[in-house]
């Protein structure tokens, strides 16, 4: 009987849903997404006050209750900041233009660096395109997981066991700035015989067409053009509303390409000038990477300069995972990673697809030890402000309240490991990593509570905590599939394969 | 988050105040998760659940919109775009009298059920929320939830009872 009403009400729900689908018709959400994010930047954000236009705040009740609650976090984010304990010698000062003596790192990255310059490369004619297939992994968003990395301070990386949901992407982009993308995004498609949808895992993404039977949301295609470090899009072909009326429309940033066709072009030809050039190309266009002015990280306790070692590090592998730059500039940013802090070489390892090669990880582990204690939100405040924000991204003003600032005893591990072949200088996989141990919080346990999840492109994070202490944890993970010079825009992707009218 | 909630956020807002509000109501969520997240407060356990209960509320400040589209909904002036959206997939012509009438009887009945009622069908079969997630977003107790929810499909069903097949209308 039961089942025969849950059955029923099933089908009222489904009819339900398809009468108001049908109803609202199909939509397209990019733009309406690519200005909530606009809305939102990053800095705004973490300061706790979106940039939101005059309807929006007009529409806004409560101020006074939304900065009380901004005082409130800012006081227990500040305690964290108040007392972090950070080894100079771990910040992220990259060495450049420093002898310093070549680790075993260093060495493989110059030599891959070196493999990578003497390759055959031709600029693009009119016509081509540069063209790149990445696959990216993250963890869902909901995902509690245990950061079971090492123990704190051994100088290990850190460790994410998966399951990872997969993203495809491939991209053609044209010297004129001409560009399409064509994407399927966590790869979430009807098994045969299925309810509902599952997500897929490499190997099915990538060979096992056979058994899928229906393309549940997701490939997606749009062209555009490209301005900076913007994909720009013009027009965004829907795949079949009709038939998939579940379309889940999702925008990616198209910041990470890092680096426009003008920018590549103006790169000296060579020498210390091109080692300059591209030193200077990975620190702006690393200050375009969300985290590098998220306030949130300095409330974690951490400081500008290593947020801003984090970003380069991961700038210089986009570059050389997705940007077409000539072989002497590719050999430039492998000699850039050589001689940043905190490179180990970890060995020959297996990407996600399984393919074999050198591994080095850069990582930084370093403690958070702050003591109880009271304090006043106006000391609170500057010590924010020693730490980098500015009086505006605070936004608040103190009252002389005097808080009760608890204790926090809590080890980061930030890791970005790259894998490359040496003999041919080609970058396999770029992952990034980072999680944080509370007092007495080990592994992550069933049925605690999530503290805080926040999700940049690309990167989701997520915190967990129970009374005696928590645990948090990101991840992303970049494969690079392929990379060519084309004359076409025809997708590979399996899936766009078997299903070419959707992408 | 954006990426991965908006669609959901912006049916539900949709199905409540209408396509065009539905946009502002989106926008105005995720400024308000935004902030949320910033002061440390968040999601206690779904963070679907967490953006449909901060949609649902600000749907309620674009009351206006939110009984136009019901009026709007009530007098089938709504069904336009439904059918012609269905009606495209299904080939046999009493197919498509069924799904016509199912369309227009279900829009109907929804824009004439109470407002709590509406909102929790809303928030589970659209939101695909369980009844215990659209409890933490509308902040009702889950009994509550349960017994609108009871209602609520009763008379929906109710409303399509005549119609003997409504089978091909399902996703």
């Amino acid at each position: 009987m039961t089942d025969r009403n849950d059955d029923h009400d099933g089908r009222i729900d489904a009819l339900l849903t398809t009468v108001l689908i049908a109803e609202s018709g199909a939509v397209n959400l990019d733009p309406l997404a690519a200005r909530i994010l606009d809305d939102g930047n990053m800095t705004d954000r973490a300061a706790g006050r979106p940039a939101r236009s005059a309807r929006q705040a007009a529409a806004r009740p409560r101020r006074g209750r939304a900065v009380g609650m901004l005082v409130a976090a800012s006081i227990v984010a500040l305690a964290i900041v108040a007392a972090v304990a950070i080894a100079p010698d771990r910040l992220g000062r990259a060495s450049h233009g420093v002898a310093a003596p070549r680790s075993a790192a260093a060495k493989e990255l110059l030599a891959a660096g070196a493999s990578a310059g003497d390759a055959p490369w031709k600029p693009l004619s009119a016509g081509q395109y540069a063209y790149v297939h990445v696959l990216g992994y993250a963890p869902s968003s909901s995902l509690l997981f245990a950061p079971t990395s090492t123990e704190p301070g051994s100088g290990l990386s850190p460790t994410y066991p998966g399951p990872w949901s997969v993203n495809s992407s491939e991209l053609w982009i044209s010297p004129d700035g001409r560009a399409r993308e064509s994407y399927v995004l966590n790869a979430r498609v009807h098994a045969k015989g299925a309810a509902r949808p599952t997500t897929l895992g490499t190997r099915e993404i990538m060979a096992n067409t056979s058994t899928w039977d229906g393309v549940s949301p997701l490939p997606r295609q749009r062209f555009g053009v490209v301005k900076g470090n913007r994909f720009v899009v013009q027009h965004d072909a829907p795949a079949n509303p009709k038939s998939h009326p579940r379309q889940t429309t999702k925008l990616l940033m198209f910041q990470f390409w890092s680096a426009s066709f003008d920018q590549i072009n103006s790169l000296p030809a060579g020498g210390a000038e091109l080692d300059r050039a591209v030193d200077q190309l990975i620190r702006t266009s690393a200050e375009k990477n969300p985290f590098v002015n998220e306030l949130q990280m300095l409330y974690n306790g951490i400081t500008r300069d290593q947020v801003r070692h984090e970003a380069q590090v991961e700038q210089a592998t986009y570059l050389l995972g997705a940007a077409p730059l000539p072989p002497a500039a590719r050999r430039a940013v492998f000699k850039w990673l050589a001689s940043a802090t905190g490179a180990h070489l970890e060995g020959i390892t297996a990407d996600h697809l399984g393919r074999r090669g050198t591994t080095v990880s850069f990582t930084a582990n370093y403690k958070m030890d702050t003591a109880a204690r009271k304090m006043t939100d106006q000391q609170l405040i500057d010590q924010l402000v020693e730490r980098g924000a500015t009086r505006d991204e605070i936004g608040v003003t103190p009252t002389g309240q005097t808080f009760d600032v608890g204790p926090l005893h809590a080890d980061r591990h930030w890791s970005t490991s790259v894998i490359f072949d040496t003999s041919s200088g080609e970058l396999l996989q770029s992952t990034r990593i980072e999680n944080d141990h509370y007092a007495a919080a080990p592994v992550v346990q069933k049925g605690w509570n999530v503290d805080h999840t926040r999700q940049a492109p690309h990167f989701v994070y997520t915190r967990v905590a129970n009374g005696r202490g928590g645990a948090g944890a990101g991840a992303y993970s970049r494969v690079y599939v392929d990379r060519a010079v084309t004359t076409d825009t025809v997708p590979r992707e399996p899936m766009c394969q078997k299903y070419p009218t959707a992408c | 988050m954006v990426a991965e909630h908006l669609a959901v956020v912006h049916r539900v807002a949709g199905a409540r105040v209408g396509p065009d509000a539905a946009d502002d109501v989106a926008a105005e969520t995720f400024s308000e998760a935004w902030n949320a997240l910033s002061a440390g407060a968040g999601p206690r356990d779904s963070e679907r659940a967490w953006l449909i209960g901060i949609a649902i509320n600000r749907c309620r400040m674009h009351h206006r919109a939110e009984a136009r589209w019901q009026r709007r909904r009530r007098r089938g002036g709504t069904l336009d775009q439904a059918s012609t959206a269905l009606l495209d997939d299904l080939t046999a012509i009493d197919e498509k009298l069924d799904a016509a009438r199912a369309a227009a009887a279900l829009l109907r009945a929804l824009a004439r059920l109470p407002d709590a009622e509406r909102a929790t069908v809303i928030v589970v079969a659209h939101g695909e929320l369980t009844p215990a997630e659209a409890a933490e977003a509308l902040g009702l107790p889950a009994a509550t939830v349960r017994s609108h929810l009871f209602r609520a499909r009763r008379k929906l069903a109710g409303a399509i009872a005549d119609l003997t097949d409504f089978e091909e209308l399902q996703p």
